[in-house]
């Protein structure tokens, strides 16, 4: 499967599926009033879609540095060839299988960014990861994922499925904590079923009650506009 | 009458409302207040355990569980935990090849899964749950993770430090921990040396471990971390060593007192600080009363806690017997951890797995990893147990244990509700998957078979619950003892056990406690 029939995939998945999404795209009629009843300064007609891959990836011969003499010393069997390489400037270039995203590139809509890192590291991967998360300082630990921030400060309009779906991992990442209305499946047909044992009734009578029975809302509501329908060409662990 | 009366008044001016209270005595302990007492110091208390505390006043109760504290498990630890001589561990000099490092993580997760299952087995058997709940406690308070450490041999004897000292003297425990090699590894003490200070145990010393954030200054870090370095550990015996080679033997200030200290006189100090007591027994308070501690409470037991030199049980006897552990707003007021969840149904229903750490493995699904805490802080906890993904894991989970005692009902159900999807049995039995597939499809059937491992006969429950002869009357019995506060829904069924257990279990409020 190629990757842009990857996302073509997922990308009628979400439409499928209304406003679920981390911004809905769908414009239906009553999403078009939803749009108007958002807090001012949130737009929320455009979809945002993150895709993480989890696992080891060689960075230095995904971007390749291929003006550089050390890279091709250090790496006498490694190193991809200069002319194989899809250059993006005159020092750094994409790994050949890369190349479809040359023209995307061209059109300046995508970016690369190396190098990420933070102060003295301590070399975990699992703190890489929160940081990238979370968005917290290096010495910082933070609950609340960046998405979840954000949408704290403009709220979704309460008419959309969910604020943010997360696909094929049950780690809700930068959606993580306190308030988002995220859900997480990997198909939907299994989600639609275990959502049966969601049940959003009777009143709160505790912080902590008030928060499960939120939890359980926020299930039903994202289960109420999933399409069951709807199968994954592609296999989530 | 009238003197009487104000000289009474005069007597507890000053002394808040609630240690008058307690001063007064309490009235002896009903089922409820049973229940609450033990679903909080331990896991899924039965009727009959309800039973026994019932008529006590809260001093004797609380008395009889600090007794009855162990400083020992009771289940027998895996074989390996016996060994003694060199840490197997292929260090960055060792020149060890692909295959031997695959070798040793690939031994280390699977001794992790079996510490994991010892540990869930003890929760389950031993006859003191708080000894549990407190080493539990330390060690979500002095966090280290097997995700860093690696060696599950340095996580188990971290655990038996933890249990040691869980119900001792919180001075004794935090200087044993200080120098336990998990925790070396885990805060980089080893990398701490004179002229090239490593300042994360110093930090968390502080921050997490004693005085609590905003209670020392960054120069109060770096000066203790100088009285730390050369705390290191043995390679070949993996126990904790000094190497006074590379100790800084010059002197520091920490809060305000100078000398050339060591790291034990740095531990010395943070304990002499008021703040130390009063951020564990906040700590304290939230595990065991709510999530809101009432902060004349907390300095009012703290100041006893530090005066009897940091005597666990002092602190703990203080909470066990205070008005705000029994008031109506605390009950039910506690997320249950996963687990709590998972250890707490299994008690509760007298499930004895024959294979624990399937158990284990679905806690961690719901997002509580024994032995590896996401990161230094430990698992946040409350209502951060509880998002989409994990409620609906626990969900199913409990869904899953209360199918039914009917296996055709289980065949009957569509193959993609059980908890592993079915595997391409022909795939894997012709080879045709890669190993790391093929492994994983493995272990998931046999965490499937682990499960299944679990018999629920609810007419069998039900009977020891309740001896009512009345449906509505069994249903109420049962309610009772499995939820911390009324329903949401109003229960199915309540003349089929079992259907009447499904739908209390995956009520909200048994995701309370």
């Amino acid at each position: 499967m190629s990757p842009t029939s990857k996302s073509t995939d997922r990308r009628r998945f979400l439409k499928r599926a209304g406003g679920l999404a981390v911004v809905a795209l769908a414009p239906s009629a009553a999403t078009r009033v939803a749009w108007a009843a958002a807090p001012s300064g949130a737009d929320y007609r455009k979809l945002l879609v993150l895709i993480e891959l989890r696992g080891g990836n060689d960075g230095l011969n995904t971007v390749v540095p291929y003006a550089s003499s050390t890279y091709y010393a250090l790496r006498p069997k490694l190193a991809i060839a200069r002319d194989q390489v899809a250059k993006l400037s005159d020092s750094a270039g994409l790994h050949p299988a890369l190349e479809p995203l040359l023209p995307i590139w061209n059109q300046r809509e995508l970016a690369v960014l190396q190098g990420v890192g933070y102060p003295s590291p301590n070399l975990s991967h699992f703190r890489s990861i929160e940081i990238w998360d979370t968005a917290s300082r290096s010495e910082e630990y933070l609950q609340d994922g960046w998405l979840t921030r954000t949408f704290s400060s403009a709220p979704t309009p309460r008419s959309f499925a969910a604020d943010g779906v997360i696909i094929g991992s049950p780690d809700l990442g930068p959606l993580a904590g306190g308030g988002t209305r995220a859900i997480a499946l990997a198909n939907t047909d299994q989600f639609l079923r275990q959502a049966r044992l969601a049940a959003a009734e009777g009143q709160a009578r505790n912080k902590a009650l008030a928060h499960i029975l939120k939890v359980e809302a926020d299930i039903m509501q994202a289960a109420s506009h999933l399409n069951a329908n709807y199968a994954f060409r592609t296999e989530f662990p | 009458m009238f003197p009487r009366a104000f000289t009474f008044c005069i007597l507890f001016a000053g002394v808040s409302p609630i240690a008058s209270a307690s001063a007064l005595g309490s009235a002896p302990l009903s089922y409820d207040d049973a229940r609450h007492l033990l679903n909080r110091t331990g896991f899924g208390a039965t009727s009959s355990e309800i039973e026994r505390y019932v008529g006590m006043s809260r001093e004797q109760a609380a008395r009889k569980l600090l007794d009855g504290a162990r400083t020992t498990a009771l289940t027998p630890p895996p074989a390996w935990t016996a060994e003694v001589g060199p840490l197997r561990y292929p260090r960055p000099g060792d020149n060890a090849s692909q295959m031997e490092r695959k070798l040793f993580q690939q031994e280390q997760v699977r001794e992790g899964l079996e510490l994991r299952g010892w540990w869930l087995s003890e929760m389950l058997a031993t006859p003191s749950p708080l000894t549990e709940r407190m080493t539990l406690f330390w060690h979500n308070h002095f966090v280290s993770s097997q995700q860093k450490v690696k060696l599950a041999l340095l996580m188990y004897r971290q655990n038996v430090t933890l249990r040691a000292h869980a119900l001792g003297n919180f001075g004794d425990l935090l200087h044993a921990v200080a120098r336990d090699p998990a925790m070396v590894i885990y805060l980089d003490s080893a990398q701490n040396r004179k002229g090239t200070p490593n300042e994360n145990f110093a930090r968390e010393v502080m921050e997490l471990f004693t005085l609590g954030e905003g209670r020392y200054a960054e120069q109060d870090i770096k000066e203790a971390a100088r009285a730390f370095t050369g705390w290191s550990i043995d390679r070949d015996s993996g126990r904790f060593m000094f190497r006074p080679f590379i100790h800084d033997d010059g002197v520091k200030t920490v809060l305000g007192k100078s000398g050339n200290f060591d790291g034990d006189e740095v531990l010395d100090i943070l304990l002499a600080q008021p703040a130390t007591a009063e951020f564990v027994v906040r700590k304290l308070w939230r595990e065991f009363v709510s999530p809101d501690p009432d902060e004349q409470e907390v300095s009012r037991i703290a100041r006893r806690f530090r005066d009897a030199r940091y005597d666990i049980k002092v602190a703990l006897n203080d909470i066990f017997t205070s008005d705000a552990f029994y008031a109506k707003q605390s009950r039910a007021s506690l997320v249950k951890s996963p687990i709590d969840l998972v250890v707490g149904t299994l008690r509760q229903f007298n499930m004895a797995p024959s294979e624990p750490t399937p158990f284990a493995v679905a806690a961690a699904g719901m997002g509580q990893n024994l032995f590896s805490p996401p990161n230094v802080k430990g698992w946040p906890g409350q209502e951060t147990w509880i998002n989409t993904s994990s409620l609906l894991a626990r969900k199913q989970f409990l869904e899953r244990l209360f199918r039914g005692d009917d296996p055709s009902r289980m065949a009957a159900l569509p193959r993609t509700e059980r908890m592993v999807p079915e595997m391409p049995r022909q795939a894997l039995q012709q080879g045709e998957l890669d190993p790391e597939k093929a492994r994983q499809i493995r272990f998931l059937r046999a965490m499937e078979r682990g499960m299944q491992s679990v018999q629920f006969d609810s007419a069998k429950w039900m009977s020891q619950v309740s001896s009512a002869p009345d449906p509505a009357r069994r249903a109420a019995d049962a309610e009772r003892v499995l939820l911390a506060t009324a329903p949401q829904a109003e229960p199915d069924a309540p003349g089929d056990p079992l259907a009447l257990v499904r739908s209390l279990v995956l009520d909200a409020a048994y995701q309370l406690k």
